[in-house]
């Protein structure tokens, strides 16, 4: 089992808690970015274009736990730029391990052998490794040579010392199934709870916008990466986001899901678009015109968006939101031994 | 927008003798990822990062994060003289094509 079960009724008692309520939208993932600086600039990321002053700029500790307080998600994914080149960053962790959320640090891990004695192992506490495939593919799409290696590393020590570690990979266009189907074994076999994947999103901002895929591409590739899955894959994600990645279900984006906080605020609508800031995430929920946005909405930035920020929540949320979700999702866990 | 797009915007001195031209220039500036200069009609000047605008209320306004201050300035369209795209615009510049042959040369390399 990839996630663990404390995590897991974690969630579904929280989502079934919002059911209960009759609470529509709800976050399920607060996507805090403390800073945008990092120590890469990779091609595909529309995070980092921003003038000096700005990415000096971080978002304090105190700042960080008032909206996580605010939006209530069970769950914080701290992504950046690299959270580890913030100055605040243990504090930062510590107090949402205090506040019982499940963490996922979001890093390349350059820094994170260097790091990892300010932690400490927690169930709450999640290193999420960014590996897009092969070493060869993976320097590739970070624009910098050596960097696989030193995330193999450094995930073999976090895994020693009894760390929580996942990987995230991001897939772009023109990338080999089997080398993809091969990285899973290498990555399974440096012992980590579970893999995270979604297809690149093709920011306005990025430098590269001819390598990211369309939704019937996408489709066929994970197609094509997860046939015959191998019972020894753990997926750090629910089993029909999966089937939706895939083709074998159909959902609409879910932009409220994880709910996105920067040194600018709250960023309307979703973590990947940027329409614009509010200060609260009352004004985030209550006033952001959410319609216009989804494969249903007609939205161009929309149409071919299938990343896990929009569709994992959906995903989550038709699996506690009725009988028949739940089935589903079961057989699909079943089915691949999840 | 797309960076190729943007990159003609830096150095550029928009007109913005009217409304429209105004909200245009401004629609811009939210989406340009450099610096902008801000001239005021008391004929003052701010230099800094737009990073949000809201057009859609009786009083519009830009939020921005002056280069040499830590804290978020508000600015009314009203009190906006002119502005011009000051600052190097880091979306431009870095293409996927230009790290693309670099790769391949030095894979030709070695």
């Amino acid at each position: 089992m990839a996630v663990p079960i404390s995590q897991m009724w974690t969630v579904a008692s929280y989502v079934l808690g919002q059911k209960f309520r009759g609470i529509k939208r709800y976050p399920l993932v607060l996507m805090l970015e403390p800073l945008f600086r990092c120590n890469l600039a990779c091609a595909g990321c529309g995070k980092i274009q921003y003038p000096g002053h700005v990415l000096r700029k971080n978002l304090s500790a105190e700042q960080c736990f008032k909206a996580v307080d605010e939006c209530g998600a069970p769950m914080v994914s701290i992504p950046g730029g690299e959270p580890l080149m913030h100055p605040e960053i243990v504090q930062i962790v510590e107090g949402l391990v205090a506040r019982k959320k499940y963490i996922y640090l979001c890093t390349n891990a350059i820094l994170l052998e260097e790091k990892l004695p300010q932690f400490k192992p927690s169930k709450y506490l999640t290193f999420s490794v960014h590996m897009d495939g092969p070493k060869k593919e993976h320097d590739f799409a970070v624009c910098k040579e050596g960097v696989y290696d030193v995330a193999v590393s450094a995930i073999k020590v976090a895994v020693k010392q009894g760390y929580r570690v996942t990987t995230n990979t991001t897939l772009f266009s023109g990338v080999e199934p089997d080398h993809i189907r091969s990285f899973f074994d290498d990555m399974m076999a440096l012992g980590v709870e579970g893999m995270m994947l979604s297809p690149g999103y093709s920011y306005q901002k990025a430098p590269d916008q001819q390598h990211f895929l369309q939704k019937q591409k996408t489709q066929k590739l994970f197609q094509q990466i997860l046939r015959d899955r191998k019972k020894g894959w753990k997926f750090n994600l629910s089993p029909l986001f999966l089937e939706f990645l895939q083709g074998n279900v159909d959902f609409e984006c879910t932009p409220w899901g994880n709910p996105t906080y920067n040194i600018f605020g709250w960023q309307k609508p979703c973590y990947l678009l940027q329409e614009g800031y509010v200060q609260t995430f009352k004004e985030l929920m209550e006033d952001t015109k959410w319609e216009d946005y989804g494969h249903k909405s007609g939205n161009e930035k929309c149409k071919d968006c299938m990343v896990h920020c929009g569709y994992e929540p959906t995903a989550v949320d038709e699996t506690f939101g009725s009988m028949k979700g739940f089935v589903r999702t079961a057989k699909a866990a079943m089915a691949h031994g999840l | 927008m797309s960076a190729a797009e943007n990159k003609s915007l830096e150095k550029w001195i928009p007109t913005v003798a009217t409304k429209e031209e105004l909200y245009d220039a401004l629609d811009k500036a939210f989406d340009y990822r450099g610096d902008i200069t801000i001239t005021l009609k008391d004929g003052s000047t701010l230099v800094g990062y737009v990073f949000n605008r809201t057009s859609n209320v009786p009083e519009p306004y830009i939020d921005m994060y002056p280069a040499d201050k830590d804290e978020k300035t508000k600015v009314f369209y009203k009190d906006i003289a002119g502005l011009a795209f000051t600052g190097f615009d880091t979306a431009a510049g870095k293409s996927w094509a230009v790290w693309l042959a670099k790769y391949k040369a030095k894979e030709q390399q070695s």
